[in-house]
């Protein structure tokens, strides 16, 4: 065989392993196995496998649900599938003070455990940021917390 | 924990020093060693022995 | 007597250092910070701009490699090497940078999160296509090995880029015209211009070192047992290849 016909032969080879392998990875299925972090939903429809097993949990921390001991070093909140969650809303436990970030309103990833409780055991928090990027004048509420940093 | 991230500079200054410095090095490393470089027309005769790879 | 490519690479490289300043100056000093992020916020414009670059030089790469194999010419291989080379520093960036402002903002400098692990994937890919380059002395088995590795790691190019939309991630998703303010978005678009003109010049200056490297090699092949490899690529046939008795 020409050096030039098998180097064609093996470009042609080349282009249909990748493009078949993009293929199943984005339209067969792989990706339903590559979970990164379950809903507070997933999570209680599978109790019985989120107990003891290290997961991720991602959700939005639900309003007026967080407290935080600063003594224990003992963070408590709810996350919910979303702002505002009445069906599957989820306890969160953490031993670690909170990122800056952290708020009500705000998605989260907390890596843990669920115990039998109920209650889920986090290990870490963290705080997910849309991909909004805004000047801190919009809303009231920001424009009043930007103030309080700007006078620190 | 008020929502928003006071401080941070240090981070960055950080960022922005590493990837200033890598990039202007790299680039400084390239402009250096593609000078001595033979060009690409006539780089035949200038073949370099045993040259390092 | 310097080489016309050797200073249309400089003067890109100029024009990008100095567009890049420009943007940066007005992201670091002029731009309001991020309302959430505080001043944190202001790595989006070199974090951005650097993973624009590393996707664009990787998909110059793919199309080099192409190049490559086609024709079988020794210039697509050099300007294969040279933009996978310059896409691999900028992808290194791009994890030290990501993995900085991380910290401040989700509260660790890493997490296995879709998109960090398909950039590290990116990175280790590519870092493999420099390596296997360096450990094949023949040229057009070496210049076939790159271009194949080149193609198979550009795989992961798309599913970067879709990662964020294809799984739960922790990443933020991919940016838009809406999502970023206009005050933002002006140092953002300049600096992404300004990498532009630097990934532009890197792989001019680096094709130049990478080809002169080729060149000098055919004219005196390092190891003295190595036939020459025009006569050799019909003879001594890649694994894959019938070896048929001539």
């Amino acid at each position: 065989m020409k050096p030039a016909i098998q180097r064609r032969l093996f470009l042609l080879g080349a282009l249909l392993v990748a493009g078949g392998a993009l293929g199943v990875i984005a339209w067969g299925g792989i990706g339903d196995n590559l979970v990164y972090f379950w809903t507070p939903a997933q999570v209680a429809a599978n109790a019985d496998k989120a107990v003891g097993a290290t997961i991720r949990l991602g959700g939005v921390v639900q309003a007026g649900t967080v407290h935080w001991e600063q003594d224990q070093q003992l963070l408590t909140f709810t996350v919910g599938e979303s702002t505002v969650d009445t069906k599957t809303p989820l306890q969160v436990e953490a031993k670690s003070a909170p990122p800056q970030m952290f708020r009500e309103g705000i998605g989260v990833v907390v890596e843990g455990t669920m115990r039998t409780d109920g209650v889920f055991s986090a290990d870490k928090v963290m705080v997910k940021h849309s991909n909004e990027y805004r000047a801190p004048t919009g809303e009231a509420d920001v424009k009043k917390l930007y103030a309080t940093v700007e006078d620190l | 924990m008020n929502g928003t991230i006071e401080g941070g500079w240090g981070y960055v200054i950080a960022v922005y020093g590493i990837s200033w410095g890598v990039l202007l090095g790299y680039a400084v490393v390239l402009l250096f060693q593609s000078r001595s470089a033979p060009a690409q027309a006539d780089g035949t005769t200038h073949s370099q022995p045993g040259s390092t790879t | 007597m310097t080489h016309r490519s050797y200073i249309v690479g400089a003067v890109l490289l100029a024009i990008g250092f100095a567009t890049m300043a420009v943007g940066h100056f007005i992201g670091l000093f002029v731009a309001p910070r991020e309302a959430m992020m505080g001043d944190v916020g202001r790595i989006l414009y070199v974090h951005v701009p650097t993973a624009w670059g590393a996707l664009l030089l990787y998909s110059g790469a793919f199309i080099a490699a192409i190049g490559s194999m086609w024709t079988g010419r020794r210039g697509w291989d050099a300007a294969t090497t040279a933009m996978v080379e310059a896409g691999t520093v900028m992808t290194f960036l791009l994890l030290v940078q990501g993995s900085l402002w991380a910290r401040p903002t989700w509260g660790t400098y890493w997490t296995w999160d879709p998109r960090l692990t398909t950039s590290a994937v990116l990175a280790a890919a590519f870092g493999v296509v420099l390596l296997l380059r360096r450990l094949i002395d023949q040229p057009a088995r070496r210049a076939m090995a790159t271009s194949v590795a080149t193609i198979v790691a550009f795989v992961d190019v798309p599913i970067v880029y879709f990662s964020v939309k294809w799984w739960n991630s922790l990443h933020q998703p991919v940016s838009n015209l809406g999502s970023v303010d206009s005050p933002m978005m002006q140092p953002l678009l300049i600096a992404a211009i300004a990498i532009m003109f630097i990934g532009a010049g890197l792989s001019i200056l680096r094709f130049r070192i990478e080809l002169a490297r080729l060149v000098a090699e055919e004219a005196a092949p390092d190891l003295p047992d190595m036939p020459d490899p025009l006569h050799l690529e019909g003879s001594d046939k890649p694994v894959q290849a019938e070896g048929s008795p001539s």
